[in-house]
């Protein structure tokens, strides 16, 4: 039943906002930002006490609210709709979530700070973190997991959908884009701005000025890009939190083509190039140039899809696993990396089956060893993007790369596990740590920390530069009961018949949770 | 959308001769009833669905009085053809399912408000002869009800999420009756009957974008009691 359900409620609405909404001022034709619907609709309206209990319905929310903290706040949860542009320079339409903290005047109304949140990778195109009313939504853990750690502590909470999912018009989704996504989070900032001014609960709770920014994984990297664009505007932030993102994208896509892939890889592929193809037009002729013949034909629709990845891997129409092929590869070069000894990235590897034509692959490398990034394969003392690539794929991951922001104006910490097999914790967060430490080094006035809530492995720390003793103080607090918290949730997952279990619940499940709370801690301070 | 086929019963009424009973005792040709309706309302539903919306949700309508009009025209002995038109009442939805959606009250909470006219023709079979005080009567019929002036209430609006704007589609159906006449002296009689009618409809709330729908079938039950005036 559920299977066609996303695009019949997606084409329901879209009908419904092209005949107009009486009661409701109806304005499609606004600029960016602006908000399409006025009032928005108001999905859900829960006090702090009906919040809890409907988390803690099930086993996995009690433990969430153990995390999180017992719901201090009531909130009013609008789904919002307003105008973007896309990834070139298209107009067009993006939705997503108004979370408003009602009750409580001491914590929860009056002033209260915003916080924009960009969520990870989705691939299913009903994607809504909005919609508290479907457990089958493939946003409801991260939203309840968002509404908990901050709209039911007194946080505004802002959270797009990004364009390309569930009503927006857009034909695909400007992936790991920083210029497309970051105005996307803009555009949903302002538009949640002006719906503020007309929702019931804005009534008795505003914005205090106040904005904050974070995000996981794919929003890691959108909430380092907003930073960036916020700050070349001249927005003050009060502080960032960019988490498990892949913030320096060309130092990891050349990690991913020299054989350290990661998990997810064959999913990531169709979006980065579809979104890139889009945008620039020049990472290839043909899908087949880049897809092996299996695959090709139609992979730059295929994601965000009306079906589930499960659906998709059962139906052949994407890899679960296998990236490159394994050795032979007829190309002697190849054959040592595919896979790289060792046996941790065996699993992306395959005879026949496998989603990247070897010829693509063996061009990209050629590019990325006449023209080297600074950091992959080895790291050198100027770690930045390769100077003049000419593979159209690692030139859009060189324009996209977050390296280009070195001196954040605000303070940030940069959550994560080192044994992140999705999102490479050295190649992406130590590396801009890395950077922000040379820079900082050399007199810029930069704020910034690094939390590892992995503990059992290395760096395992908390580590930062230009906090105050009592700032780093009680983060290095934070640190301990989040490593705690982390290690538990690590054992609770361990399945002695499936050694995978940890590897495969790391980066979506187990360290999600324990990053967003260190976030919110870390906001406290600013 | 109306029917022409009331009209046309209507027409071919006029055209039926004025009957006088064998006794002599007069009877007259037409009848004006006035009186007082009590509508009360079974009405079976789909859960009300659409985005955003949990299964489970369904409306329920108040019973309602009001007065009501009825003109008749003798056709024979036995036959007559009847319109009937209640002033039409204020019809209030409420909501029926859990006791909040969220934490917003839902059950019992009136969630918008209706007028609802139901002009209705009947053609009714009077027994036994004219002359006899009471005579029970059976009838068949076609009824046309229209909402209109449907408005949310703010409680409608806060259940559904924002300004809400509520649409209830037209409906044409049969419609039964049965009741009695009392003839009381010369032009005056009194009436009383229990009369149903194939009432459905499709309800539309559209709320800040979002649409949500729902399949009634009214099921009106009428319990009709008037004062006959016949000239």
């Amino acid at each position: 039943m559920r299977k066609g359900r996303g695009l019949a409620i997606v084409s329901a609405i879209v009908l419904l906002v092209a005949c107009g909404g009486e009661g409701a001022n109806y304005n499609p034709n606004g600029g960016p930002g602006s908000l399409i619907v006025n009032p928005p609709y108001r999905v859900a309206s829960l006090t702090a006490a009906d919040f809890a209990a409907q988390v803690g319905a099930t086993a996995s929310g009690q433990q969430l609210l153990q995390v999180t903290g017992q719901p201090k706040c009531g909130v009013d949860i609008h789904y919002i709709m307003f105008n973007t542009t896309g990834a070139a320079g298209e107009a067009t339409t993006s939705s997503g979530a108004l979370m408003v903290p009602t009750g409580d005047p001491a914590n929860c109304t009056g002033n209260r700070p915003v916080v924009l949140y960009a969520h990870g990778t989705a691939t299913t195109k009903g994607y809504n973190i909005a919609d508290i009313t479907n457990t089958h939504n493939e946003a409801f853990g991260e939203l309840g997991l968002v509404a908990a750690t901050f709209a039911a502590q007194g946080f505004i909470v802002v959270a797009p959908n990004y364009a390309g999912y569930d009503v927006s018009n857009l034909g695909y989704h400007p992936y790991l884009n920083a210029i497309q996504e970051s105005g996307d989070m803009i555009n949903s900032l302002k538009a949640a701005r002006t719906a503020l001014g007309s929702v019931p609960a804005g009534k008795d709770t505003h914005d205090s000025g106040k904005l904050y920014v974070t995000g996981y994984s794919e929003g890691g990297y959108v909430a380092m890009a907003t930073l960036q664009a916020l700050q070349a505007q001249g927005t003050t932030v009060a502080a960032g939190a960019p988490m498990s993102g892949p913030y320096s994208v060309a130092a990891f896509g050349d990690a991913v083509f020299y054989g350290n892939v990661n998990l997810g890889g064959t999913v990531f592929s169709p979006l980065l190039s579809t979104g890139y193809q889009k945008a620039y037009g020049n990472i290839y002729n043909t899908t087949s140039d880049l897809f092996t013949a299996q695959y090709a034909t139609g992979i730059d629709t295929l994601l965000p899809s009306a079906e589930s990845l499960t659906q998709l891997f059962q139906e052949g129409k994407l890899p679960q696993a296998a990236l490159f092929q394994k050795a032979p590869t007829g190309i002697a070069t190849l054959d040592p990396i595919s896979p790289p000894a060792g046996g941790k990235f065996d699993f992306a590897f395959a005879t026949s089956g496998y989603l990247i034509n070897t010829s693509y692959r063996a061009a990209y490398l050629g590019d990325a060893q006449a023209n080297p990034d600074g950091a992959v394969p080895t790291q050198t003392a100027t770690p930045f993007p390769a100077a003049n690539p000419s593979n159209g794929l690692r030139q859009a991951f060189k324009k996209n790369d977050l390296r280009t922001y070195q001196q954040p104006g605000m303070p940030v910490l940069m959550c994560g596990g080192n044994a992140d097999p999705t999102v490479f914790f050295s190649v992406n967060t130590q590396l801009m740590d890395g950077i922000w430490t040379a820079v900082a080094g050399q007199g810029a006035p930069l704020k910034f920390a690094q939390l590892d809530v992995d503990n059992s492995g290395s760096p395992g720390t908390f580590t930062s530069t230009g906090l105050t003793p009592v700032q780093s103080g009680t983060m290095a607090a934070v640190t301990s009961q989040v490593q705690a918290g982390f290690t538990q949730a690590k054992q609770a997952a361990t399945d002695p018949n499936d050694p995978t279990a940890v590897v495969r619940a790391y980066h979506g499940s187990l360290v999600p949770p324990f990053c967003t709370v260190a976030a919110r801690e870390f906001f406290k301070l600013f | 959308m109306k029917s022409i086929l009331p009209l046309a019963a209507l027409i071919a009424a006029f055209s039926a001769g004025t009957t006088y009973a064998d006794d002599g005792a007069q009877t007259y040709p037409w009848s004006v009833g006035l009186g007082a309706a009590f509508i009360h309302s079974s009405a079976v539903m789909e859960d009300v669905r659409g985005p955003f919306t949990p299964p489970g949700l369904q409306l329920k309508i108040a019973n309602t009085y009001t007065p009501y009009l009825s003109i008749a025209r003798n056709l024979d002995d036995h036959f007559d053809i009847q319109a009937a038109l209640g002033a039409p009442p204020k019809e209030e939805v409420k909501g029926k399912g859990p006791a909040t959606v969220g934490s917003v009250p839902y059950d019992g909470v009136t969630l918008a408000r209706a007028y609802v006219a139901t002009p209705t023709v009947f053609v009714n079979y009077h027994f036994f002869a004219p002359s006899m005080p009471v005579r029970p009567f059976i009838g068949v019929g076609l009824n046309y009800t229209k909402f209109f002036d449907v408005k949310s209430t703010p409680d409608g609006d806060n259940a559904n999420g924002g300004p809400t704007k509520v649409v209830v589609d037209d409906s044409i159906g049969i419609a039964g009756q049965v009741g009695a006449n009392w003839h009381i002296q010369n032009h005056w009689s009194v009436k009383g009957s229990v009369a149903w009618a194939q009432v459905k409809s499709k309800l539309t709330a559209t709320t800040s974008g979002v649409e949500r729908s729902t399949r009634v079938n009214f099921n009106p039950t009428v319990v009709l009691l008037t004062a006959e005036y016949a000239f």
